[in-house]
């Protein structure tokens, strides 16, 4: 017959459960690091816009005498501008985010079809040259867009627009169907026979493409739509040698941001700098805070046997 | 309703890879066909075609009378369902099965109506509001059925519809599907790779592998009459047992003796009646297929028949209700590798008290076996024979056999033989004429749409194609077609038919692209004498190195170790290649390749050597090699004079037949303007009457698009009509019609000019003309072959013997000039060997 002792501790379970236990606190103590060195440019950020001690750059996180305030915020969104030292020049900050937010809105939107049209086209229609065609806007995007800079000037002061806010949308939209990579390989898993399926119901190319592909591609329309808004939304250079040579009225929020921290302007502007700052990451919020959701989530359940 | 057929469908992939060869096929309404076959053969692609997924590369696709090879699947009314069920997963079951109807527009109403009428059919109605995913495979499949269903379409496509679904479920939706085939009453079109299924839905079955189409019968023929190995052992489980054997005819009886063992069974010749002839000459191996069930272990089946066997049995399957014993002819085999020897019998296992190592006797039902050639493992047992023999003596050109004297026609020139094979053709076995020997008619069969009788003389029976009914019992005369028939001894050929038609290889041309279709035909002819200069000079060396220069196969022997090199890297590359090897495996391989590559060094180095140790200068034969030399080169010059004469036929034809003809073109384009004109202007009529007589405007826009559809049908039929194309052979230049262009330009596009083509010309369409005569080749007259009833000219045209048909005798050596008619004409697509008229 078999005993059993009791109160014996089991010694090899217990070191494994210490093992497990020092691993875990090690990865909570790098986990925590990261986190804090992530976090804390966004905390200075917002602690600074607050700030109502003064207007120049501190290095103090607190404001002395907890002068909390939202005047910042105030004078930015004050429809005359804001003008710091009498007699110098009037910035009209409202007048940069709406352009900023009309250019990143109508681009997206321009962006997000055209290259969903052109990743569906290269999935799905078969022609000559299919191949050439993308291996070779693989290859040109991959040389970054200020090498053109000189010559896109040059056409954009011929045709007149070198100023001008519709310019700089023409340049952010043109290119656009190079990035037809991600959605492509998205398109190529959604099974050809859906597309055959619509076909001999009936449908058009156009048709499949609209009521069947799309609805079934959520996540990544969702993608391009962020990506396509972002780029524009905090784009400085091309906006800086296109509308930044224009009046401040036609300027975009990062072009006019950098000019509040240039030495001239940064003793006087700082703390609306910060506050600029955490207005311009609102929209961006907003948008993955309602969208986040059709980001991973998979559609396709059912569509074929799964 | 719906009449499908299918005339010659080819798939091509740009690749070169053919997917579909020479799909023929008609398909009646309310038929339900199944295309079955290993994966890869083409049944896929095919329905593919037919749904218009898919392009066709060659040949003709009708649904009812309307050509659909350029329609678009939308337009085709047709529907699919497919292996994965292809449902739109954001849609619900209804909107699922609504989505054709809405994009057709048909009103909402109907629509709901129909939706719930196919879903009260499928049991789909509680279900109506789900989304796909939230459904079982078994219902998945039923949704894509009910949106199938619904739009009542005239051809009903399913491709692999129940692959996915496990066994239980496939039985019960194979019911469902044969039950809405019976309730819908169209035609439909079913793809399984599952034989049990094309058997048991098919009114019809369609086996095929590799791309090619192996026979197309209702699934009791395709059991009982298969036309080649693969079909018989593809159709039925177990599979259909296949022995090796030779079968040598005495007199009348048979003797088969199976390879690799000691059986040996005699059987009566009636048995074996439609069997080919030439294959009961004890020499010729065959494979003999028995089924299962006409192989039997009961002792008292055995103790009464004559055919019985040894069999040694190795194990057993147990079914259940009965077990299969698996067996071997030969006494060291195992019967577990599928052999030429191994035996699966049904048979009742209990009753019989087998053991493994037993070795039992078996009674083989022959005349239920099945016969195929060894290599193109066809059926040598056709359900309507192709010939007779007879055992027969000629002597003064007569030929008797069965007590029957036959004289020969004067083309004939038969030597005096004895014990010869009479070879006659079944349809070359004339019934009812005024003369001949007379013969019992024992019974006609209809097979297939072909009559065949069965005809008794002394004793012997033998078939006859015929075209109408005899009463059995009736005695009628025959007489024999002399053309197709033909003399054997030894298996040699002493007299042979007449083949049914003339190959000519050429081109097809137009005005504005004569030269170039001339080009091509010249270009081929180059290269075929090039080919033909390198074969002599090949020949030539062998000969010089029989007469003691060896030296000469140096070049050879290179050239071939380097063929033989590159040839071996790159079957070591693909095997290797291929994935699926593990890492032993692939180190057997690469040792099998390296010995194989180092063998090949060797022999190609103990064939150079042996040229320096036999070159001998006393061993030579000089005028031998000389005699040789010369030879070929007159061989090679007479191919460049034939190559020289073509050249110039060829061009002076294209420039007398077509440049100076310009004038045909001309009055073309004016017949065709006007005939535009009168067209236009009957539109424009009939358009004005719809726009006064219709009122309701959605009535009036049909009504006027169906008026335009039809009348560019007919400016598109108008503008085929008005083109003049050429078919060339030799230099000769014979106008095309109409639908000879429309297939050949539909089939090759762009590159119809610069292709080659293949004609196959029968021997009655023929123009001889005896003086020049623009649009004819000429031909040198070598002999006239008198059949009796009809005459036929042996020429010589380029260096090729071609047969016409005459009326009227030439002396050997005359010059004739020849125009070819379009009558029963038939064209290939020369590098792919595709049929398109």
């Amino acid at each position: 017959m078999k005993s059993y002792q009791l109160g014996k501790p089991n010694y090899a379970n217990a070191r494994a459960r210490a093992k497990r236990a020092s691993v875990n606190i090690v990865v909570y103590i790098v986990l925590t690091v990261v986190a804090i060195l992530w976090l804390f440019p966004f905390i200075y950020l917002v602690m600074q816009s607050l700030r109502g001690d003064g207007t120049g750059p501190s290095l103090n996180l607190w404001p002395q005498d907890n002068q909390f305030t939202f005047q910042n915020y105030i004078d930015l969104f004050n429809p005359n501008g804001v003008q710091m030292q009498a007699g110098k020049q009037t910035f009209h900050f409202l007048n940069w985010y709406l352009n900023t937010l009309l250019i990143a809105l109508v681009v997206a939107a321009i962006q997000t079809i055209v290259i969903l049209m052109t990743s569906y086209t290269l999935s799905r229609l078969r022609f000559k040259g299919r191949q050439a065609l993308m291996k070779f806007m693989l290859i040109i995007g991959m040389f970054p867009g200020f090498l053109g800079m000189i010559a896109i000037y040059r056409i954009l002061q011929t045709i007149g627009l070198s100023t001008s806010v519709f310019g700089l949308m023409l340049v952010y939209v043109s290119g656009s169907m190079m990035g037809y990579y991600v959605s492509k390989g998205f398109f190529d898993t959604i099974p050809h026979s859906l597309d055959e399926a619509a076909m001999i119901d009936g449908a058009s190319k156009n048709k499949i493409f609209w009521s069947i592909i799309l609805p079934l591609s959520k996540p990544i329309v969702i993608n391009t739509v962020l990506t396509s808004f972002i780029g524009p939304w905090g784009d400085f250079m091309m906006a800086s040698y296109l509308v930044g040579r224009a009046s401040d009225k036609s300027w975009t929020v990062a072009v006019g941001l950098q000019s509040w921290v240039s030495q001239a302007n940064s003793p006087y502007y700082f703390t609306h700098f910060c506050a600029a700052g955490v207005l311009i990451s609102i929209p961006i919020v907003i948008m993955f805070f309602f969208l986040q959701k059709y980001y991973v989530e998979g559609v396709t359940g059912g569509a074929v046997k799964g | 309703m719906a009449k499908l057929s299918l005339r010659h469908i080819y798939k091509v992939y740009p690749n070169g890879a053919k997917a579909v060869n020479d799909f023929n096929m008609e398909i009646a309404d309310k038929e339900f066909i199944v295309f079955v076959g290993p994966s890869g053969c083409g049944k896929s692609t095919t329905l593919r075609m037919i749904a218009g997924l898919e392009e066709i590369t060659a040949g003709e696709f009708y649904i009812g009378n309307e050509l659909m090879n350029d329609i678009e699947p939308k337009d085709r009314d047709i529907a699919m369902v497919f292996q994965n069920y292809a449902l739109y997963p954001h849609m619900t079951v209804y909107d699922n099965m609504a989505f054709g109807l809405k994009l057709r527009h048909v009103p909402q109403a109907e629509i709901h109506k129909k939706v719930l009428w196919a879903a009260d059919i499928l049991k789909l109605t509680e279900y109506l509001d789900r989304k796909p995913r939230a459904m079982s495979g078994g219902q998945r499949q039923r949704v894509a059925l009910g949106r199938a269903i619904l739009r009542n379409p005239k051809v009903f496509l399913l491709d692999e519809p129940l692959s996915n679904l496990d066994a239980k479920l496939r039985t019960e939706m194979r019911a469902e599907i044969a039950k809405l085939h019976n309730e819908l009453k169209t035609t439909f079109i079913y793809v399984t790779h599952d034989q049990v299924e094309a058997m048991t839905l098919g009114t019809r079955v369609v086996v095929m592998k590799l791309g090619w189409v192996q026979q197309i019968d209702t699934p009791q023929n395709l059991y009982e009459y298969p036309e080649n190995k693969f079909v018989a052992g593809f159709i039925g489980t177990p599979q259909m047992n296949f022995f090796e054997a030779t079968l040598k005819r005495n007199k009348d009886k048979v003797h088969v003796k199976f390879d690799y063992c000691d059986n040996e069974l005699t059987v009566p010749f009636a048995d074996l009646l439609k069997v080919k002839p030439s294959y009961l000459d004890g020499e010729k191996h065959v494979i003999v297929g028995l089924r299962c069930e006409n192989i039997s272990l009961d002792p008292e089946v055995v103790s009464k028949s004559k055919n019985r066997v040894k069999i040694k049995v190795s194990h057993f399957e147990e079914l259940g209700n009965e077990t299969l014993v698996y067996g071997d002819m030969n006494m060291h085999g195992d019967g577990f590798l599928e052999s030429s020897t191994r035996v699966i019998v049904k048979s009742y296992h209990g009753a019989l008290n087998l053991k493994q190592g037993d070795v039992v006797e078996a009674a083989y039902d022959m005349s239920k076996a099945h016969f195929f050639d060894k290599d193109s493992e066809l059926t040598i047992l056709p359900r309507v024979p192709t010939e007779n023999v007879f055992d027969a003596d000629v002597k003064d050109n007569v030929v008797s056999f069965l007590g029957v004297d036959v004289k020969l026609p004067p083309a004939f020139n038969c030597p005096n033989t004895k014990g010869v094979e009479f070879y006659v053709p079944t349809d070359a076995v004339v019934l009812n004429s005024k003369r001949g020997v007379e013969v019992e008619v024992e019974k006609v069969e209809e097979i297939k749409g072909v009559k065949l009788a069965y005809l008794k003389l002394k004793d012997r029976t033998f078939f006859a194609i015929v075209k109408k009914d005899y009463e059995p019992g009736s005695k009628v005369l025959a007489t024999i077609d002399f053309k197709s028939i033909s003399i054997k001894k030894d298996n040699k050929e002493i007299v042979s038919a007449l083949s049914e038609h003339d190959n000519f290889i050429g081109g097809f041309a137009n005005l504005e692209n004569s030269k170039k279709s001339a080009l091509a035909s010249i270009k081929l002819a180059r290269q075929t004498v090039k080919e033909y200069e390198v074969k002599v000079n090949k020949e030539l060396n062998l000969e010089l190195a029989a007469c003691g220069y060896p030296e000469v196969m140096r070049q050879d022997y290179i050239e071939n170790h380097k063929k033989a090199l590159a040839n071996l890297k790159n079957s070591r590359a693909y095997e290797l290649g291929t994935g699926d090897l593990t890492k032993i495996g692939k180190r057997k391989t690469k040792d099998k390749y390296d010995a194989l590559i180092k063998k090949e060094f060797e022999d190609f180095k103990a064939k150079m050597d042996s040229i320096s140790t036999s070159s001998n200068v006393d061993k030579r034969d000089e005028a031998k090699a000389k005699a040789a030399q010369q030879k070929a080169q007159e061989k090679i010059e007479f191919a460049h004079k034939l190559l020289s004469d073509y050249e110039a036929q060829v061009l002076k034809g294209q420039v007398n037949n077509i440049v100076n003809n310009k004038k045909l073109v001309d009055e073309a384009k004016e017949e065709l303007k006007k005939q535009l004109e009168v067209l236009k202007q009957e539109r424009t009529k009939a358009l004005e009457e719809v726009e006064k007589t219709v009122s309701d405007p959605k009535q009036r826009q049909e009504a006027l698009d169906k008026i335009r559809l039809e009348y560019d049908k007919k400016i598109d039929a108008a503008y085929i009509k008005s083109k003049v194309f050429y078919i060339s052979v030799n230099g000769s230049y014979v106008l095309s019609n109409p639908e000879i262009n429309t297939k050949i330009v539909q089939a090759l596009g762009i590159g119809v000019f610069s292709s080659n083509y293949r004609y196959e010309v029968p021997h009655d369409s023929y123009i001889i003309y005896e003086q020049e005569t623009p649009g004819a080749f000429w031909g040198v007259v070598k002999e006239v072959l008198d059949y009796g009833s009809e005459k036929f000219l042996r020429c010589e045209v380029f260096g090729k013997d071609i047969y016409v048909q005459t009326s009227k005798d030439y002396e050997p050596g005359t010059k004739i000039y020849l125009e070819i008619t379009l009558k029963n004409i038939r064209i290939f697509e020369n590098k792919f060997d595709i049929r398109l008229y």
